[in-house]
């Protein structure tokens, strides 16, 4: 089963993301940056799903740390985040997520979509 | 003692005299003197054309005229070298004649001696070069003045010059396109008539104390004030402020620029700036606000999406079907959000045109297979023409997507049964010029017809409860083709249907503007 890590500050958005997925993937979560470092040194997950807006450390300077890290540099990273104006999914696919999905997720199969993209064939 | 030899001519039609000169000159001790013998009136005058001396001796009786005439002529012919004049007797008025005549002196031939003509010869050059010196000196002033002058007279700005009871004794020309007094109105006047009623008497204080103190607020520095013109107008003026003092008294130089243009340049920046300002904090302020008003539906639509899985299996069909009025109206609300910014950015100019080629027909195809699914009217069919091949134009397809969204979605609203046929409508070379959307619904009052284009309007005909919808829709889709260079039209029958007419243009000549 594919490890999916869920990195959101609200618990709300985690379980939705943990309901949706746990039939299919592993969910781990974490609540703010550098906890989620430090659990991806430990237990590598195959896609990062990473909110944008948090306090302390924001989900692109996650990225940035993500993408210098010698182990970690190419996990797939895909920002769901509630940026979502014209324009945004570009600047975010420019600053190096690999994929974007806008909140609210109005249609839960391009969540799926998305995912399997970066984690094919789930078991 | 000077290393070179001083160039003696001597006018003398004695030859004995000539020869004892010469004498003489050359028993001089240290001293080299070139001498050349002029032995006529009309030698001496070719000589003193011809070439130039350090000095001249002269016989006061020469053969052809009379020496202080030729003294005279020499004067006239450009000589410069002093002259000194030789006689045979001592006559005191001949003496005060020769002087006048500019003769440097007056020597009686039998009384010379060698140290005698030497000194002589020595005063009268060093005598001369004082007096060039200083008629170099006065012409140097004199041409440095007229500089001076035509800089003061020809400087852009206003060159005033006043004395201590501040009336006007200089008026240069800057001065009179700054305030509008010529020179001949101005000079005599007080300083008073060029600055407005409230710094007169200041100004009157600033002199006083100054004639008292000799201190000064604005001297030597450069201030920003009010001038008053000769029409009464006000205008803002740079004033550089000096004093100097003269043996007639002390004066005060004002250096005057008009800012006019300046500050009306600051001012202007300063607006731009500040709206520049405004926009940016509104735009930052839209971006804060889209993410929050999202991030709550994002667990609302989120949970309501879970909750129609209905994986327990224990909720009814009344319970799914309140959970899809949740999940529906949660979603109009994301696009109510959505329009709303829209509508902002566009009203903030933060919008910009992102052109690129793309295939029209494509862009109308996904739209309508995204509506096509969404559509709850199953009475209305969408039809979509498009010719085939078709050839690719340089367009912003999101923008517009979003226009066709609009256009159809508003068909679809408005239209109970029949169709909704969207045709795309190409040139002779392939490319699309015109996409045509025509439903079969209630259609709009001629009345009405650009009124629709207005945000926040919807028709009133009762419809307003029976058609959900923010009114931003058509608003919208117009600022979207007017910033593309589109146009967008309409023809409608009511009771009949609408077309909604988007005129295309190939954006590749477009510079990318926001």
């Amino acid at each position: 089963m594919h490890k999916i890590a869920v990195v959101d500050d609200n618990a709300d958005n985690r379980l939705i993301i943990r309901t949706i997925l746990e039939d299919q993937y592993e969910i781990i979560e974490f609540s703010s940056g550098l906890e989620a470092i430090e659990g991806f040194r430990n237990n590598r997950p195959d896609v990062v799903i990473l909110d944008i807006s948090l306090p302390e450390m924001d989900g692109t300077e996650i990225l940035r740390r993500i993408r210098e890290d010698s182990q970690l540099h190419d996990l797939p990273v895909v920002a769901l985040t509630a940026h979502a104006m014209v324009g945004d999914r570009e600047k975010y696919l420019a600053a190096g997520f690999n994929d974007y999905v806008a909140k609210p997720i109005l249609d839960m199969n391009v969540l799926f979509t998305t995912i399997k993209r970066w984690a094919p064939a789930p078991g | 003692m000077s290393p070179t030899p001083t160039r003696v001519l001597l006018i003398e039609d004695a030859e004995f005299d000539y020869l004892l000169t010469r004498r003489m000159l050359s028993s001089v001790p240290g001293q080299t003197f070139e001498l050349e013998w002029a032995s006529s009136w009309q030698a001496g005058i070719e000589a003193i054309r011809r070439a130039s001396y350090d000095v001249c001796l002269l016989d006061f009786r020469i053969n052809g005229g009379d020496g202080l005439e030729l003294l005279k002529e020499a004067r006239q012919s450009g000589c410069r070298a002093p002259v000194i004049v030789l006689t045979g007797v001592a006559d005191y008025r001949l003496d005060v004649e020769a002087m006048q005549l500019g003769a440097a002196d007056y020597l009686v031939k039998d009384q010379l001696t060698p140290a005698l003509l030497e000194r002589s010869i020595r005063y009268a050059i060093t005598e001369a070069r004082t007096t060039d010196e200083l008629r170099r000196q006065q012409q140097e002033a004199r041409s440095s003045e007229l500089r001076f002058r035509s800089v003061v007279q020809s400087a852009g700005d206003a060159i005033v010059l006043a004395d201590e009871k501040a009336k006007i004794v200089f008026w240069n020309q800057g001065a009179e396109a700054v305030f509008g007094y010529s020179e001949a109105e101005i000079i005599g006047l007080s300083l008073d008539v060029l600055m407005p009623e409230r710094y007169r008497e200041r100004h009157r204080a600033g002199m006083e104390r100054f004639r008292v103190t000799g201190k000064a607020h604005l001297i030597g520095r450069t201030v920003e004030l009010e001038g008053l013109r000769k029409d009464g107008t006000e205008f803002p003026l740079e004033l550089s402020l000096a004093a100097w003092r003269t043996a007639e008294g002390t004066f005060f130089t004002g250096i005057i620029r008009d800012i006019s243009e300046r500050k009306h340049a600051e001012e202007m920046r300063c607006a731009k700036d500040a709206a520049e300002e405004a926009n940016q904090a509104k735009s930052n302020f839209l971006a804060r606000m889209s993410h929050e008003l999202r991030t709550p539906l994002h667990a609302i639509i989120g949970f309501a999406n879970i909750l129609t899985q209905n994986k327990a299996g224990n909720l009814t069909k009344q319970h799914l079907d309140f959970i899809e009025r949740i999940l529906l109206n949660a979603k109009d609300q994301v696009r109510l959000i959505d329009s709303i910014l829209d509508v902002s950015k566009i009203e903030a100019g933060r919008m910009d045109v992102e052109a690129a080629p793309a295939d029209v027909g494509a862009i109308v195809r996904d739209v309508v297979k995204q509506l096509d699914a969404e559509k709850r009217n199953p009475g209305v069919e969408i039809v979509v023409r498009t010719p085939q091949p078709m050839t690719p134009m340089v367009t912003d397809a999101a923008k517009l997507k979003q226009v066709l969204v609009n256009l159809i979605q508003n068909a679809l609203k408005f239209t109970d049964r029949g169709s909704v046929t969207i045709d795309v409508i190409t040139g002779r070379d392939g490319a699309p010029v015109r996409i045509d959307v025509t439903d079969t619904g209630t259609g709009i009052p001629a009345g009405a017809l650009q009124e629709i284009f207005e945000p926040f309007q919807q028709l009133e005909m009762g419809t307003n409860r029976r058609f959900g919808g923010t009114g931003l829709g058509l608003s919208i889709s117009r600022s979207l083709c007017d910033l593309m260079g589109y146009r967008l039209d309409v023809q409608s029958q009511p009771g009949v249907g609408s077309t909604f007419s988007v005129v295309l243009r190939d954006l590749s000549r477009l510079p990318r503007t926001a």
